[in-house]
C-alpha cells in the first residue's frame, strides 16, 4: 500500500494546495458497466456522480482486473524497488532505489457536463530516485485530466499514462505479465522493462483489502512481487543501465481512510527468499494504531516447499520506532529505523528491522503538492541479518494528511 | 474788451499727502493776439500753468477764463471741444505721433473738427508749406530730426487756427541753431495767424522772442525786469487789462 | 564672477528683478498658468496612459504567464480537436487549451450589469505555463476542512473542477461586490446562470478584473462546446520558433494565428495608440501654447523695461549679468509653473481614472480596475519640459536684450519701435506653408499620422509668421481706405496705429491667430464628424425596432426559438438576425469585427451605407462587404478575392462593396447570414432588427414582445431614433473634452491679447495725453482701443479663419483616414464659425478697453509732462 501514501500525498497536496492542481477525489463519468447495487450516492442530487463501494467477495477477474476502474474514486499502479547500474565501471556502486507511480481519480463533478474536457478522470504520476552515494531524492511528477488521449487509463490491461510518460502491461511468457514503465525525461527519467517472476500476491481476502474499522472501508488490492527489472535510468541526462527488483501495487477503491486517521506507515519488501511482505498501519493524531494489517507469503526457504500466504489482522501487525531522524528542512521527525512485526504470537511471526539507505529520503513537497512525506528504499534485518530489500513510507509525521 | 485768457486770483497745490502749494492768488490776462513768456525756476509750476489753462489740469481755487467762459463750469468733454477749436499745444518732447505720417499728425486737429477731407488735406499741405517741410508730406515722422520734429509740432498746433497756442519749453529738446529757427516760426506764424500765444520757458533768449515776459515765483507772476522791452507790469489783484 | 561678486553685484539686481515682476504680477501669473496648463496635460495624459499600458500589459502577462507562443483564434472559437494535435506535436512541451468569454454579470452588488473576462482553464496544464492563473479554494465555514479522513468535506477540492464554480481575481471581487461563497448571476443566451464563487486567483496581479474556471465548465456553462479561443503552449527546450511555427501552421485550423506574448501585448497596445498619440499632440499643443505665451510676455516685459536695462548697462551692469538675470527669471517662473503644472496634472489625471477610468471612458481597456500610478520619471519629466519651454519661450527675447545697444534703450520712444521684423518672417512662412502642402500628401508613418500632424504645426507656425505681414498689408489697405473717407478720427487713428503696429503687438495677434485657428478647426472636424455620423446612424439603422440580447459581455445571444417568436409576434412583418464574430487578418492588429446578417446581394444597398457601387461576386465566392477603415487598413478594394477563415476554413471571399462605418475603428467585414452559415452551422445571432407591419403600432408590438419572449426583460429593444440620439449624446460627451481645450487655447490667446494692450497702453501714455491735449475725449479715445482691439481680433479671425479651415481639411482628410481610417465629408458650421469670430472680436474689443483703461484714466497733464 505504497500507493496508498503517495496516492494520498498526491491528492492530498491538490486538495490543499493552492498552486498545483490541487485536484482530489472525485469524478463524474456516467458510471458505465458499474452494477446498481455498488453505487453510492451521498445525497442523489441530479448530476452527482456515484461510486461504486468495494464489496467482499467479489473475485478479480484478470487480465481485466489489470486495467483500470474508473467508476471508483480513486486507483493507482506503485513500483518501487532496487536497481544495480550495470556496467564494469559501476560494478561497485551503491545500489539505487526507484518509485514509478501512476494514480487516476475521480472527481465530484457534475457528471452531465457534456464536455471533452469536463474532468471525469484526473491521472497523476510520481517518480522518484534515491541515491545512495549522492544521498539525495530526486523527484518528478505530472498530473493532467483525461481525455483527448493526452492522458487516461485503459480498461481492458495495465495501461495509464500522461502526455509521454506510461506505465502498460502486456502478457509476458508464461502467463505472467511485462510491465513497461517509459518515463523519458532529462533530469530524471525511466525506461524499464518490469517481468514478472511469481503469481500474483492477492490481499487480504482475495484481493478485497479493509482498510479501517468499517466495511466499506477497503479496496480492491494486489501485489506483483518480485518483478526483474532491466533498462535504463537518466540522471542529469546521463543514462545508466539498470537491473533489479521490484514490486508492483495496484489498488481501488472509493473510500480509504477512516475518520480520526493522520497518517499512516506502510511496507513492501522483497524478501530474499522469494517471499514477499506487504504490512501497513493507519494512525491517529496520538500516534496511535486505527487500524492495520499486512500479507506474507513465504519464499519457501529453498527447500521446495510451497509459498504459503498469511494474511494478519490489525491485532498481529506492530511497527516500533527503533530510531528517528530529524530533518533540519521541515523540522519533522521520521522513525526511519523501525521495527515490523507481523504475526506475533504464532508460528509466522516475522519481525523485521528497517534500516534506511540513508536517512534523507525526505520529500518536501511544500511548495508543490504542500506536503511533506518520507518515501525511502530500505533494507529489512532480521536479527542483524539483511534478508530483504523494498520501501517504507511515513506519513503525517510533519502535519496531517488532509485529504 | 473782455481778455482772451484769464487767470483770476489762482492757487494751486500739489500733491496729496503733503501739499505743496505752488503758486496763490495768481492773476494774469493773455488778451487776443498777444504773445506772453512765462519764466521761472524749476518747480515754481510754470507747466502746471499752462495745464490749466488748457483746462487739462483744475484749479483749488480762482476762476480761469477762455473767451469769457470759466472752464470750471466745462465737463470733460466740454473742454476736450474747447482745445480742439480755440488752442494749440507745442511740447518740448514734440509729442507727434509716431505711426502717422507728417500730413496725418498735422492734420489731426482738423479731422478731429471733422473738417472736410479735401479741405483738411490742403489745410495741412499748406501748414507744412508754411514749416518748410511740404516736400515731405508723406513721410514717416520717425525719420525727423529733432527741429524737423518740433516744426511739424508747431504746424500742428496752429494748422486749426486756435485763438490760444501753448508752448511748454518748445525749444528744451533742441540745439541752438534749431532752438532758434523753432522760436523764430512759432513766432512768425502765430503772429501770422493772429493768435495769442502763451510760451513757458526758462531760457530768456526764447522770452525774448515774447511781446511780454512774465516771472512766475510762488507770490505770482510779475513783469520780469530783465526782460524785453515789451513787459509791461500785471497787478496781483487788478483784473485790468494790460496793454500789449 | 566670485560668489562676492554674485552676492554684491546681483542682489541689487535681483530686487530690481522682482521689483518688475510683482510690477507685472498679472502677467507673470499668466505665464504660471501657461506653463502649468502646458505641463499639467501633458502630465495628466501621460499619467493616464502610463497606468493604462501598464495594466493592460500586465494583463497580457498575467494571462499568458510563461506562454512562449499563444494559438489565438477568431473570438467565436476553433475546433477544440486541434488541441490534442499541438499538445502532441514534439517541438511542444506544454499546451494549455483556453476558452475565453465576456460573460454579462448581472444583479451585482455594485449595481448595473458589467461583462466580466471569464478565462475557462485545464488547471492542471495552465500550472506548469502560468501558476498565477491557478485559483485558490476558498475555506467558507460551510466547507469546514477537516482532516481526519475520508470522510470529509470533499466539496473544496472539486469546486477546482466543479461545473458551478467560479474563482475571481481580488480586484473583481472587489469591483463585483462580492465575497468567495457568493453566487454570480452570468447571461447566457437569454437566461442567467448562477456560478459559485469558490474562491480567489492569489496570483492575479492587483487591478486585473479576471474570473477562471474549469475549461469544460466554461464550455458547458457558456454553450462553448467543441470549441476553444487560445491554446497557450510552451516549446520544448532548444526549439527553433520559426520550425515550431511551421509544425503548429499544418496542424492549426484556418483562423488560428500564432503569436508571442510580445505581438499580444503589441496588438493591445496598438488598440489604443491612435487614441493615445491624439491626446498626447493635444497636450504638446497646450505646452506650445504656454511656451508661445511665455514668449509673447517676456518679450513684452523686456520691451517695457528697455530703458532699465539700457540704463543698468549704462551703470556698468555687463551684458551677462543682464542676461543672467533674465534667464533667472525666467527659470524662477518656469519653475513655479511647471510646479503648478505638475501638482495639476496628477491630481487630473488622479481624478479623471478615477472617474472615468484609464481610457477616458474610450473602452480601450476592459477589465482592469484603474489603479493611479505616481510615475517618477514622467514627473520628472514634464516638469522639466515645462522649465524648458519657459526658458526656450524666453530665449529670444533674452538674445534680444542683450544685442541691444545701449543708447537706443535711452531713446526718448523705445516703445515706438518701428515693427521691423514683419516682413522677416514672410519667406519661411511661405516655405512652412509649402512644406506642410507637401506632408499633407504623404501616407501614415507606422499608422500614424505624424506627417500630417507636423503640417498642422507648420500651418499654425507660418500662420504666425505671416500675420504680421498680412497684418500690415490689410491694415494698409483699411487705413488708406479710412484715410478717404470721412470716418471719424478715432477710428482712423485705430487703422494707423493697427498698421504700424508693433512686433509685440503682431506677436499677440499672431497668438491670436494660433488658438483660433485651432477652434475653427476643431469646430469643423467636429461638426463634420458629427453630421456625418447622423447621416450614417439613419442609413445603418433601417428598421423599426431594434432588438439586443446584452449589451456587454458575448454570452447573450438569441436561440432560433427566440427568433421564431419574434417573428409570429403580430404586427411583426420580417425579423433578421445579425451576429457577429471575428478575423484576424493580421497578428498584429486588433481583430477585425465579423457582422453576420442577412444582405441581399442584389441591393446591399438596402442594409449598408455603401461607399460607390457593390460589384456581383463571381460564382463560388462568397461576396463580403468591408467597411471603410478595414478596406483602409488592409489595402482591400471592391472586386478583390481574399481568403478569411470562416468556421476554420479558408475561404475565398470577393470584395463586393466597401461601406461606411463610425463605429469599428479596427475594421468590419460583414457577410450574409446563409453565405457565414454554410461554414458555421451552428452561429448564434446576438441582435435582431425588426420590420414592422404598415400600420403596426410600435409600442403594441413592444408589449407583445415582453409577452411573449422568454428573457425579455434581460433584451434591451430600442427604436432607431433612441439609438440615434443615444449614440450622438456619447458622440457630444466624447468632444467635450476637446471643446474645453478649445476655450482654453481662446482664453489663453485673449490672455495674450490682454497683456499686450495693458502693457502697450502704459506705454502709450503719453501719446493719449497729447491726443487728449489735441482735443480728444477719453471716449474716443476708449473708442479708438476697441477699434484697435476690433481690427486685430477681426484679422486674427480672418486669419486664424483661413487657417483654421486648412487645419479642419488636413484633420479630415488625412489625420482621421490615418489615424481612425475613416473618411467623411466637409461640413461647415457657417453660422456657429461666424458667432465665434463675431464673440472673439468683441472679447477683444472689451479686453482692450478694459486692460488700456489705467492708461486712460491717468491724468492727460502726467501723461504729457513726464519728460521733465
Amino acid at each position: 500500500m505504497n500507493g496508498f501514501a503517495a496516492r494520498r500525498r498526491l491528492l492530498a497536496a491538490l486538495a490543499t494546495l493552492p498552486s498545483l492542481p490541487a485536484a482530489a477525489q472525485s469524478s463524474a463519468v456516467e458510471p458505465q458497466g458499474v452494477r446498481p447495487a455498488d453505487r453510492r450516492s451521498k445525497d442523489g442530487a441530479p448530476g452527482q456522480p456515484v461510486y461504486p463501494v468495494v464489496r467482499r467477495g467479489v473475485p478479480l477477474v484478470f487480465p481485466r482486473d489489470f486495467g483500470a476502474h474508473p467508476e471508483y474514486r480513486t486507483e493507482w499502479w506503485y513500483a518501487t524497488g532496487w536497481l544495480q547500474v550495470q556496467g564494469a565501471a559501476q560494478a561497485k556502486a551503491p545500489p539505487l532505489g526507484f518509485q514509478v507511480t501512476f494514480f487516476r481519480s475521480r472527481p465530484q463533478v457534475d457528471t452531465r457536463n457534456p464536455s471533452r474536457f469536463a474532468a471525469r478522470e484526473l491521472v497523476l504520476a510520481h517518480i522518484g530516485l534515491s541515491d545512495e552515494r549522492q544521498r539525495s531524492l530526486v523527484h518528478d511528477q505530472r498530473t493532467a485530466r483525461a481525455g483527448f488521449d493526452l492522458a487516461g487509463s485503459s480498461t481492458t490491461d495495465t495501461g495509464v499514462w500522461i502526455d509521454d510518460w506510461r506505465f502498460s502491461r502486456r502478457p509476458g511468457g508464461t502467463g505472467g505479465s511485462r510491465y513497461i514503465a517509459s518515463i523519458p525525461g532529462n533530469r530524471l527519467g525511466f525506461e524499464l522493462q518490469l517481468d514478472s517472476t511469481q503469481p500474483l500476491l492477492l490481499h487480504g481476502e482475495a484481493g478485497f483489502s479493509q482498510k479501517g474499522p468499517l466495511e466499506r472501508q477497503a479496496s480492491y488490492y494486489y501485489t506483483q512481487p518480485h518483478l526483474a527489472v532491466s533498462g535504463r535510468v537518466v540522471r542529469d541526462s546521463t543514462a545508466l543501465e539498470v537491473t533489479g527488483r521490484a514490486w508492483l501495487d495496484h489498488e481501488w477503491s472509493s473510500e480509504i481512510l477512516a475518520d480520526g486517521a493522520t497518517g499512516w506507515d506502510w511496507i513492501g519488501i522483497n524478501l530474499d527468499d522469494g517471499g514477499a511482505l506487504m504490512a501497513f498501519r493507519i494512525r491517529d493524531r496520538d500516534g496511535r494504531t486505527v487500524y492495520a494489517s499486512g500479507t506474507l507469503r513465504t519464499g519457501g526457504g529453498g527447500a521446495g516447499a510451497a509459498p504459503r500466504v498469511h494474511t494478519f489482522g490489525p491485532r498481529s501487525v506492530m511497527f516500533e520506532p527503533q530510531r528517528t531522524w530529524r530533518s533540519a528542512r521541515t523540522g519533522a521527525t521520521w522513525p526511519v529505523g523501525m521495527r515490523v512485526t507481523v504475526g506475533a504470537g504464532s508460528p509466522d511471526a516475522l519481525t523485521l528491522d528497517l534500516e534506511a539507505m540513508f536517512d534523507d529520503q525526505e520529500l518536501d513537497a511544500r511548495s508543490s503538492t504542500g506536503i511533506v512525506y518520507w518515501e525511502g528504499a530500505v533494507t529489512a534485518r532480521h536479527q542483524g541479518r539483511p534478508i530483504g530489500r523494498g520501501y517504507l513510507e511515513l506519513t503525517g509525521y510533519h502535519t496531517a494528511v488532509v485529504l | 474788451m473782455t481778455a482772451l485768457l484769464e487767470l483770476h486770483d489762482v492757487g494751486k497745490s500739489v500733491g496729496t499727502d503733503r501739499p505743496r502749494t505752488l503758486f496763490e492768488g495768481l492773476s494774469l490776462e493773455v488778451q487776443a493776439g498777444e504773445s506772453v513768456a512765462l519764466v521761472g525756476e524749476s518747480g515754481t509750476g510754470k507747466s502746471t500753468l499752462l495745464n490749466l489753462m488748457a483746462g487739462l489740469d483744475r484749479v483749488d481755487r480762482g476762476v480761469v477764463r477762455l473767451d469769457g467762459v470759466d472752464l470750471a463750469t466745462l465737463g470733460d468733454d466740454a473742454l476736450a471741444a474747447l482745445r480742439r477749436r480755440r488752442i494749440g499745444f507745442v511740447f518740448q518732447a514734440f509729442h507727434l505721433l509716431p505711426q502717422l505720417t507728417l500730413l496725418q499728425n498735422v492734420a489731426l486737429p482738423l479731422q478731429l473738427l471733422e473738417v472736410p477731407r479735401g479741405e483738411w488735406r490742403a489745410r495741412a499741405l499748406a501748414m507744412l508749406d508754411a514749416v518748410g517741410l511740404g516736400a515731405r508730406a508723406d513721410d514717416p515722422v520717425q525719420m525727423l530730426s529733432g527741429g524737423e520734429s518740433q516744426r511739424v509740432a508747431v504746424a500742428r498746433a496752429l494748422v486749426h487756427r486756435p485763438a490760444l497756442v501753448l508752448a511748454d519749453e518748445p525749444t528744451g529738446n533742441l540745439d541752438s541753431d534749431a532752438a532758434d529757427g523753432v522760436l523764430a516760426l512759432l513766432r512768425t506764424q502765430v503772429k501770422a495767424q493772429g493768435a495769442a500765444c502763451v510760451l513757458v520757458t526758462h531760457s530768456m533768449r526764447a522770452a525774448g522772442s515774447a511781446d511780454r515776459v512774465q516771472r512766475l515765483t510762488a507770490q505770482g507772476v510779475a513783469p520780469d525786469a530783465a526782460a524785453g522791452p515789451a513787459a509791461a507790469p500785471v497787478g496781483d489783484a487788478a483784473a485790468g487789462s494790460g496793454p500789449v | 564672477m566670485t560668489r562676492r561678486g554674485w552676492r554684491t553685484g546681483l542682489a541689487p539686481l535681483t530686487a530690481w528683478m522682482a521689483g518688475a515682476a510683482r510690477a507685472s504680477v498679472g502677467r507673470t501669473l499668466a505665464v504660471v498658468l501657461a506653463i502649468a496648463i502646458g505641463v499639467g496635460m501633458g502630465l495628466a495624459v501621460y499619467l493616464i496612459n502610463r497606468t493604462a499600458l501598464d495594466e493592460f500589459s500586465g494583463a497580457v502577462q498575467f494571462l499568458l504567464g510563461d506562454t512562449d507562443l499563444e494559438l489565438r483564434g477568431p473570438r467565436e472559437g476553433f475546433d477544440e480537436a486541434a488541441y490534442a494535435r499541438v499538445a502532441r506535436l514534439p517541438e511542444v512541451a506544454a499546451a494549455s487549451p483556453v476558452v475565453e468569454v465576456n460573460a454579462r454579470v448581472e444583479a451585482t452588488r455594485a449595481g448595473a450589469a458589467v461583462a466580466i473576462r471569464v478565462v475557462g482553464i485545464d488547471v492542471l496544464r495552465v500550472a506548469t505555463l502560468n501558476a498565477g492563473l491557478v485559483p485558490e479554494v476558498a475555506r467558507t465555514a460551510g466547507d469546514g476542512s477537516s482532516n481526519d479522513g475520508a470522510g470529509s468535506d470533499r466539496r473544496s477540492t472539486s469546486a477546482l473542477f466543479d461545473a458551478d464554480t467560479v474563482f475571481l481575481s481580488p480586484a473583481a471581487l472587489d469591483w463585483l461586490g462580492v465575497v468567495p461563497g457568493d453566487t454570480l448571476q452570468v447571461r447566457v443566451g437569454a437566461a442567467l446562470k448562477p456560478l459559485r464563487i469558490a474562491g480567489t486567483l492569489p496570483g492575479a496581479p492587483r487591478g486585473q478584473r479576471v474570473a477562471v474556471m474549469d475549461i469544460g465548465a466554461a464550455q458547458w456553462q457558456f454553450d462553448r462546446l467543441g470549441v476553444l479561443n487560445r491554446i497557450d503552449i510552451k516549446l520544448r527546450q532548444g526549439t527553433d520558433e520559426a520550425r515550431a511555427r511551421q509544425s503548429l501552421s499544418a496542424v492549426l485550423p484556418a483562423g488560428v494565428d500564432i503569436a508571442t506574448p510580445a505581438d499580444a501585448e503589441k496588438r493591445t497596445s496598438n488598440l489604443s495608440r491612435a487614441y493615445r498619440v491624439n491626446l498626447n499632440v493635444l497636450a504638446l499643443v497646450a505646452l506650445f501654447t504656454g511656451a508661445f505665451l511665455v514668449f509673447s510676455t517676456q518679450a513684452l516685459s523686456i520691451v517695457r523695461r528697455r530703458p532699465q536695462i539700457a540704463l543698468l548697462r549704462a551703470l556698468g551692469a555687463s551684458r551677462g549679468r543682464i542676461t543672467r538675470l533674465l534667464l533667472l527669471e525666467s527659470l524662477v517662473v518656469g519653475t513655479i509653473g511647471a510646479a503648478a503644472g505638475v501638482a495639476l496634472g496628477i491630481g487630473v489625471a488622479a481624478i479623471a481614472i478615477a472617474r472615468f477610468g484609464a481610457d477616458l471612458g474610450g473602452g480601450y481597456f476592459p477589465g482592469i480596475e484603474p489603479r493611479f500610478v505616481l510615475e517618477p520619471f514622467g514627473v520628472a519629466l514634464f516638469f522639466m519640459l515645462g522649465i524648458a519651454a519657459t526658458l526656450a519661450g524666453s530665449a529670444a527675447p533674452i538674445l534680444a536684450a542683450r544685442r541691444e545697444p545701449i543708447a537706443g534703450g535711452l531713446r526718448a520712444f523705445p516703445q515706438a519701435l518701428p515693427s521691423r521684423r514683419s516682413r522677416a518672417g514672410v519667406l519661411p512662412g511661405l516655405l512652412l506653408v509649402g512644406l506642410a502642402g507637401v506632408l499633407v500628401v504623404l501616407p501614415a508613418w507606422s499608422a500614424l499620422p505624424l506627417a500630417g500632424y507636423l503640417s498642422i504645426a507648420l500651418l499654425l507656425v507660418s500662420g504666425m509668421l505671416l500675420t504680421p505681414a498680412i497684418g500690415r498689408r490689410v491694415f494698409q489697405a483699411v487705413e488708406a481706405a479710412l484715410r478717404r473717407t470721412d470716418a471719424p478720427t478715432w477710428l482712423q487713428l485705430a487703422a494707423s496705429r493697427a498698421r504700424a503696429a508693433t512686433g509685440m503687438t503682431a506677436l499677440a495677434l499672431a497668438s491670436v491667430v494660433a488658438s483660433f485657428a485651432v477652434m475653427v478647426a476643431m469646430a469643423i472636424m467636429v461638426s463634420s464628424f458629427r453630421s456625418s455620423v447622423d447621416q450614417w446612424l439613419v442609413s445603418v439603422l433601417p428598421a423599426d425596432l431594434y432588438l439586443r440580447s446584452a449589451r456587454d459581455g458575448d454570452t447573450g445571444y438569441l436561440s432560433p426559438q427566440d427568433l421564431a417568436l419574434m417573428g409570429a409576434v403580430p404586427g411583426v412583418a420580417t425579423v433578421e438576425a445579425m451576429g457577429s464574430g471575428s478575423l484576424t487578418l493580421d497578428p498584429l492588429r486588433p481583430t477585425v469585427a465579423l457582422l453576420v446578417r442577412p444582405i441581399d446581394a442584389s441591393d446591399p444597398g438596402a442594409r449598408l451605407p455603401l461607399i460607390g457601387r457593390a460589384l456581383p461576386a463571381p460564382p463560388g465566392r462568397v461576396a463580403i462587404y468591408v467597411s471603410e477603415p478595414a478596406a483602409r487598413i488592409y489595402g482591400l478594394q471592391p472586386g478583390q478575392t481574399v481568403t478569411l477563415a470562416l468556421g476554420g476554413q479558408a475561404v475565398d471571399c470577393f470584395v463586393a462593396a466597401v461601406w461606411r462605418d463610425y463605429s469599428r475603428q479596427f475594421g468590419a467585414i460583414t457577410v450574409d447570414t446563409d453565405d457565414y452559415r454554410r461554414f458555421v452551422p451552428g452561429a448564434r445571432p446576438t441582435d435582431a432588427a425588426i420590420w414592422l407591419a404598415p400600420g403596426a403600432p410600435a409600442a403594441a408590438v413592444t408589449a407583445s414582445l415582453a409577452a411573449i419572449l422568454p428573457g425579455f426583460e434581460r433584451f434591451e429593444l430600442a427604436e432607431p431614433g433612441a439609438i440615434r440620439a443615444y449614440s450622438l449624446r456619447i458622440f457630444d460627451r466624447s468632444f467635450a473634452i476637446t471643446y474645453l481645450l478649445e476655450a482654453v487655447a481662446v482664453v489663453i490667446g485673449l490672455f495674450g491679447v490682454a497683456s499686450t494692450f495693458s502693457a502697450e497702453a502704459l506705454a502709450r501714455g503719453r501719446e493719449f495725453g497729447v491726443q487728449r491735449c489735441l482735443g480728444m475725449t477719453r471716449r474716443e479715445i476708449a473708442l479708438q482701443l476697441a477699434a484697435e482691439g476690433a481690427l486685430f481680433a477681426a484679422l486674427g479671425a480672418l486669419i486664424g479663419g483661413l487657417l483654421g479651415v486648412a487645419i479642419s481639411l488636413v484633420l479630415i482628410d488625412v489625420i482621421n483616414p490615418q489615424s481612425f481610417n475613416w473618411t467623411m465629408p466637409l461640413d461647415l458650421p457657417a453660422g456657429f464659425l461666424a458667432v465665434l469670430a463675431v464673440a472673439l472680436v468683441l472679447a477683444a474689443s472689451v479686453t482692450a478697453v478694459v486692460s488700456a483703461r489705467g492708461a486712460l484714466s491717468v491724468a492727460a497733464v502726467r501723461a504729457v509732462r513726464d519728460d521733465w
